[in-house]
């Protein structure tokens, strides 16, 4: 398996450019704890998600984009479909490098990232952060299972 | 054949929570409001596989805390938010996995994520799903609801 951080700056570089035409930069900024957090989970014969903190007004302004929408009109549901649907993309990407069979869920959303605790068997295997074009640090993860 | 779900969550639900909690849990016609009843927790397996979507448990605060306190054999107030929200997140895995055990191919597996547990419904959302089958359930004065979300198929 290619060294899973490279995979991930890979992959999100790419969703980016193809999804948004935005160019992104590595970044060790803290990302905004006033975050949202969209989710694909994997099983089979890898066990795991791959998760994405966006700050509100990156995700408002990727929804706009997504959904060619005037800046400042997208609704909540608009928002939560468009980072789902980038999380959908780049944990299909992630997903093709890891052991086979494995089968990747629908997104999920979880609007107050903040408050949300993970599951103390969900530790994170390889992290990347990285700064849009408006200047919005943001936080791609992916988390391994262990089994109890 | 044509999968009754709202009848197979109904006995599943009541079953696991008789069994594993030793509670009796009724199915209702009454609504639960999640604004209403404080706070309210939701736990949510995704199924994925010859059949995509989740299945959700919303319940609220103090009876998730009954649950895992009976669960854990921990005294109410001794019951850590984390042994809640563990409790929820096994319940709902439970519910899940039945759940998946009748509607997966015999030609394709399904797979269960493992449960996540968020603060209100307001909070978790699996965008791209619609509901196709909801219970309310009633245990003394708590109402929860169980309730199989589907993805929509593009294509059609």
């Amino acid at each position: 398996m290619k060294n899973l951080e490279t995979s991930i700056k890979e992959y999100v570089n790419m969703v980016w450019s193809t999804l948004f035409e935005q160019s992104i930069a590595p970044d060790n900024s803290q990302v905004d704890p006033q975050s949202h957090l969209a989710i694909v989970d994997i099983s089979g014969q890898w066990n795991g998600c791959i998760n994405i903190y966006v700050p509100s007004p990156l995700a408002s302004s990727l929804a706009e984009k997504m959904f060619f929408m005037e800046a400042g009109t997208s609704s909540k549901s608009e928002v939560q479909d468009a980072i789902g649907e980038v999380i959908n993309m780049v944990g299909g990407n992630i997903k093709a490098i890891l052991p086979e069979p494995n089968q990747l869920s629908t997104p999920k959303v979880i609007w107050d990232a903040q408050n949300y605790e993970w599951p103390q068997n969900l530790p994170i295997l390889a992290s990347a952060t990285f700064k849009s074009e408006c200047g919005h640090p943001f936080n791609v993860q992916v988390r391994q299972a262990i089994e109890n | 054949m044509e999968i009754d779900y709202n009848t197979e969550i109904q006995r599943y639900t009541s079953d696991i929570w008789e069994q594993i909690l030793g509670l009796e849990v009724t199915p209702t016609q009454e609504s639960f409001n999640p604004a209403e009843k404080g706070i309210t927790l939701v736990g949510c397996v995704q199924i994925m596989g010859s059949w995509e979507g989740s299945v959700e448990l919303l319940c609220p605060a103090e009876l998730a805390k009954k649950a895992a306190s009976i669960m854990f054999g921990t005294n109410m107030n001794e019951t850590s938010q984390e042994d809640i929200k563990d409790a929820l997140g096994e319940l709902t895995n439970m519910t899940g996995g039945n759940i998946k055990s009748i509607i997966h191919d015999e030609d394709q597996e399904c797979y269960l994520s493992l449960p996540a547990v968020a603060e209100s419904d307001n909070q978790m959302h699996v965008p791209g799903t619609r509901e196709v089958a909801k219970a309310t359930f009633k245990h003394e004065k708590h109402l929860f609801v169980v309730r199989l979300m589907k993805k929509i198929d593009k294509k059609k």
